[in-house]
């Protein structure tokens, strides 16, 4: 049984103005397994984003049905993880109590917190600054400190929208390993947005390529990479060539479509 | 290399210019160029405070104005922060009251002392209220900015990270607007003590105003330019303890 299902999702958005609602999500079939790593790639304004706010619970789909381990999902599962890519920590606590915050929020004691988030912080190469605040962290530092937040709950599927669009490509390229590592680590499920098609196929096991608005799901495609997996082993290897052409060619044909759509 | 150019602290800004207006002032009056009667000195001025402090007087009308303006600003303060979390957390109550806090804020709060007296007396209440009244509206306008100004991106989060809406308005919302409440504190701190003052000017029976009040009636000059003075000093001091505290509670800006 697939961790998480979308079944003939469809959500469209009553708009103003008597103007017809939108249609984001046309039909969206899409199952991922328990410990795989699937990226949604698609043109922008696709319905990516939709797609984790119904499976987080936040868009109640128009038709079709989201199960969550086989259950319908309404409400936000505790199970979920979300990392979003605008910096979204706290700015007033220090980058300890912010990565102590999601246990916070679950009423876990106060030793515990400080325990675990001081492991993360290490683990994710933050030490020495739990007692700073956020606005003292690079870019890169400040999302690592996010994703630690998330990670403090072990939550059992991550959701990632486009977490490093806003980050210079070195950062980027650094974090996409830091990803790799945990979640071979961790073996927890990892759903990630992206629009950029190299760093989908570098991460995941699992393409599904999107179609431009109203989203479903063109294909998707296998990446039979080797594991682990470092960004700059596999970036250069053939097959990772090969495969990004394909996608490629795929996707464009989604490209020029979007602007004709009624 | 440039050569770093020494930055001079605000107290030491404000001391240096106090001391030299009075140095002029005492100048000027020494050689005889403006009628004492009128625009007295600081030497004399020093004198009274001293005679004041030592009768006991200073003591008396300070307290009671301190603490009818330290009870307005608490009062005002209180009410208006509620009030703006409030106008800023349910469009719906900002639709119905915004218009009509406008209206009341742009009158002349001072305008309506008069009637405060006649409905709560001479005393404390009637100072409390004006002060408070005035206070009321820094605070809830300010406030309901600050409400409005949270990033909705941190709410959104923290929401996704599990947070309940009372978790959301005591981690997110509060700590967002604490500076807007600072701001309010400092600003409403001034506007506190004319509303006690100008109360006790009103109608009284002690306090700075009603001293001011009485000094005037007699041209005592030198006595109301010395309540003046003493109460310019309190303020900035007053102001300087509250930005210290500021310093510390909003560190992380």
């Amino acid at each position: 049984m697939a961790l998480l299902e979308l079944e003939n999702v469809t959500v469209s958005f009553a708009s103003r103005n008597g103007q017809p609602p939108l249609l984001a999500l046309d039909g969206m079939n899409l199952s991922v397994e328990q410990g795989e790593l699937v990226a949604l790639v698609g043109p922008s304004g696709c319905g990516k984003t939709t797609v984790l706010n119904v499976l987080a619970g936040q868009i109640p789909p128009t038709a079709g049905q989201v199960r969550l381990a086989g259950q319908t999902a309404k409400r936000l599962s505790p199970a979920l993880g979300y990392i979003s890519q605008a910096d979204t920590l706290l700015p007033w606590r220090t980058v300890l109590d912010n990565v102590a915050l999601a246990m916070e929020l679950r009423g876990f004691p106060k030793d515990q917190r400080r325990e675990t988030a001081r492991a993360l912080m290490e683990k994710m190469g933050l030490s020495g600054f739990e007692n700073s605040y956020p606005r003292e962290l690079s870019g890169g530092m400040k999302k690592r400190a996010a994703i630690a937040r998330v990670l403090a709950v072990n939550p059992s599927i991550l959701m990632m929208d486009e977490p490093f669009a806003p980050l210079d490509a070195f950062t980027r390229q650094r974090l996409q390993d830091d990803i790799l590592s945990v979640w071979e680590s961790t073996g927890s499920t990892i759903l990630y947005v992206t629009h950029d098609l190299t760093e989908a196929i570098t991460l995941a096991d699992r393409v599904v390529l999107i179609s431009a608005r109203p989203g479903r799901v063109v294909r998707e495609y296998a990446i039979d990479l080797p594991r682990p997996r470092r960004v700059m082993d596999v970036k250069f290897s053939p097959h990772f060539v090969e495969l990004e052409q394909t996608i490629w060619q795929d996707l464009e044909a989604q490209l020029p479509q979007e602007e004709g759509r009624p | 290399m440039k050569k770093q150019r020494r930055e001079l602290s605000p107290g030491v800004w404000t001391v240096l210019i106090l001391v030299l207006a009075l140095g002029c002032w005492e100048a000027v009056a020494a050689g005889g160029h403006i009628n004492e009667f009128f625009f007295s000195r600081p030497s004399h001025l020093w004198q009274e405070f001293q005679e004041m402090v030592a009768s006991g007087m200073m003591a008396k009308h300070l307290s009671t104005t301190l603490q009818e303006a330290g009870l307005g600003l608490l009062f005002g303060g209180v009410l208006g922060t509620l009030a703006g979390l409030a106008l800023g957390l349910f469009p719906r109550v900002s639709r119905a009251l915004m218009p009509l806090m406008t209206g009341l804020n742009g009158l002349p709060k001072l305008a309506l002392g008069p009637l405060f007296i006649i409905w709560f007396g001479l005393g404390l209440q009637s100072k409390v209220l004006i002060s408070a009244l005035m206070v009321f509206f820094v605070f809830a306008f300010n406030l309901y900015a600050g409400v409005r100004n949270v990033d909705p991106q941190l709410v959104g989060a923290v929401r996704l990270l599990g947070g309940s809406r009372r978790q959301i308005l005591q981690k997110v919302l509060w700590p967002a607007c604490l500076p807007w409440v600072l701001t309010s504190l400092r600003t409403g701190l001034g506007l506190s003590l004319s509303g006690a003052i100008v109360g006790e000017y009103l109608g009284s029976t002690r306090g700075m105003g009603w001293l001011l009040s009485s000094a005037g009636d007699s041209f005592n000059t030198q006595r109301v330019l010395c309540c003046v003075l003493v109460l310019v000093v309190i303020i900035i001091l007053l102001d300087g303890v509250l930005h210290l505290v500021e310093k510390h509670l909003l560190r992380w800006q």
